[in-house]
């Protein structure tokens, strides 16, 4: 599937003196089982561009559109988007509301008409894809811990079967190993041929799972590319006030130190590279 | 020697006879330290931070900020002025249509005089970066920003101690910097700080941790101590900088790398200590 934006434009409050322009003119496409981080500093447009991707906001002016076709466009049901393209919310745990998890994740493929024992199907399939014991699915959502809430959520919107999902900051809030967990989890759907957006705060995380990264900066596309050309313009990131990855920071640096080291981002480059640097081979500085 | 807290065998549970949030939990915090609090979620940092400042009682063991306890009704205001706390929630916090009425707020409720308040605010606002804001309304300010506010509202109120309960934790890279920053400054100042946090690279840049699992403090150090043992970290669903990671990765390639490394500047030093060495 393809998701595609034309010239996309969204402004608040259009015609009253509190309008603003939240994204400008955005093109790009996105699907093709593609994991894609979308970064940007608060208020550069991320969540609304986020918003549009399965029509809970349509364009001022502009196109979005799934294999082709309008997704605002009259005639064209937006359940249908909705079921093929599943938004998480940034602390999705907050929006469980059922008495049972089973009935959580079910809700959504119950408005899909589905029968019953489809529907059990699929609560049972999404709670073993996030990782949730079977047992869990008769508690109430409140006894479980927050990191099991946010994946009772994220079941939820995977009982839909969607060929996208957007995530909005998945691992915020996580102890360490949590963050871990719900990177593995991420990287598990996008091994079984979900394409991904994940928006995402954390440069390290971004480095270590995505694909291609888009930057979103004053409601546009400031930079758009595979990980390891993005942050080739650390210099760019900065300005836009966005972090580099730890190990980004540290071959920057040792360039400026004088040292003839490799603008690398993931950990393993960097051993690599400090190995031959350290182990003989001929440092400049 | 007695510290500006002193925390003795503090035990606590949400409900009687429930499970403990805090267990039998002793430390001290000495005047001008900076704290880190670590553990993963549910471990109980957020019940400890609660009852350093008396918004809950200990059920047993006590809780000394300055000397006075916070199971002693009569010092409890005292108590919250002499430590106050910024949380996770920006949006939580602000309650006022302009910034300087926000700042007031701790104010009105302290007794101060009229006459001394706008120059409370005014240097509160200074001290976080944030005096020209004075007359915006905060819901259009920054994340970053808020946080800054807020903490020019304990700040108004003269503490001695402020407790940051992630208060980083919804911001972004750049709110963060920014609010660690303030933070870092506002010590440097004398102000003693405890810092609870997911983020291993802010805790390294504290001077001693305290490690909680299961309402326990099971580890205590300085960060090169703490961060010293990766696999015990990750058995408490915790983890070490990245820094450290990648000297750990060196050390096992047989390169001699200190075991000191936190940060990025500690690795930029020993990288160009080892390259004058070959």
């Amino acid at each position: 599937m393809q998701l595609q934006f034309e010239q996309v434009t969204h402004t608040y409050q259009a015609g009253s003196p509190f309008q603003s322009t939240a994204i400008r003119d955005v093109s790009l496409t996105l699907g093709s089982g593609e994991l894609t981080a979308l970064i940007g500093h608060t208020g550069s447009g991320k969540s609304t561009l986020a918003q549009h991707m399965n029509a809970l906001l349509a364009p001022t002016s502009g196109r979005v559109l799934l294999d082709g076709k309008d997704i605002n466009q009259k005639g064209v049901s937006k359940k249908e988007t909705r079921q093929r393209i599943g938004l998480v919310f940034q602390y999705a745990e907050t929006q469980l509301f059922e008495e049972t998890v089973a009935k959580d994740v079910a809700f959504g493929p119950k408005n899909l008409g589905l029968s019953q024992a489809e529907i059990d199907a699929r609560v049972k399939e999404a709670l073993h894809r996030v990782g949730l014991p079977e047992e869990i699915a008769e508690k109430s959502p409140f006894e479980l811990s927050g990191g099991q809430m946010r994946r009772a959520a994220i079941a939820g919107v995977i009982a839909m079967r969607p060929e996208m999902l957007v995530l909005d900051e998945p691992a915020a809030g996580l102890d360490p190993m949590g963050r871990e967990d719900m990177l593995a989890l991420v990287r598990s759907f996008h091994q079984a041929g979900t394409s991904i957006v994940m928006i995402s705060h954390s440069m390290d995380d971004v480095a270590r799972l995505a694909q291609r990264i888009i930057v979103m900066d004053q409601g546009q596309v400031a930079l758009d590319g595979p990980a390891e050309e993005v942050f080739q313009d650390a210099d760019q990131l900065n300005q836009m006030d966005l972090d580099v990855p730890q190990v980004c920071k540290l071959a920057l640096r040792l360039r400026e130190e004088g040292f003839d080291f490799p603008l690398c981002y993931r950990m393993e480059d960097a051993e690599k590279a400090l190995t031959a640097l350290l182990k003989g081979g001929k440092p400049h500085a | 020697m007695s510290g500006i807290i002193e925390v003795q065998n503090v035990r606590y549970a949400y409900e009687e006879g429930g499970a403990l949030a805090v267990n039998d939990v002793s430390f001290t915090v000495e005047e001008g330290e900076f704290t880190a609090i670590l553990g993963r979620n549910g471990s109980g940092k957020s019940t400890l931070a609660k009852l350093l400042n008396g918004l809950y009682q200990p059920d047993s063991g006590t809780v000394l900020v300055r000397g006075m306890s916070t199971a002693d009704e009569t010092h409890i205001w005292d108590i919250r002025q002499t430590a106050g706390m910024v949380f996770q929630n920006p949006d939580n916090q602000l309650v006022a249509t302009m910034v300087r009425e926000d700042v007031a707020f701790g104010l009105e409720n302290t007794g101060v005089a009229t006459e001394e308040m706008p120059g409370r605010i005014e240097s509160a606002l200074r001290a976080v970066g944030m005096e020209a804001f004075m007359d915006r309304a905060p819901h259009l300010l920054s994340g970053g920003q808020k946080q800054r506010v807020a903490i020019a509202g304990i700040l108004a109120m003269r503490p001695r101690i402020i407790i940051f309960d992630e208060a980083t934790a919804m911001l972004d890279p750049a709110g963060r910097r920014e609010v660690f920053d303030t933070v870092e400054r506002l010590n440097r100042e004398g102000i003693t700080i405890l810092w609870i946090t997911h983020f291993m690279e802010e805790a390294a840049r504290c001077r001693r941790i305290h490690v909680m699992d299961g309402g326990r403090i099971v580890l205590s150090g300085t960060p090169s101590e703490i961060f010293a043992d990766a696999e015990a970290l990750r058995d408490l669903r915790l983890d070490v900088p990245a820094m450290k990671q990648l000297a750990d990765r060196l050390q096992a390639q047989g390169i001699p790398v200190s075991g000191d490394v936190l940060q990025v500047e500690d690795m930029v030093r020993e990288v160009k200590r080892l390259a004058a060495a070959i």
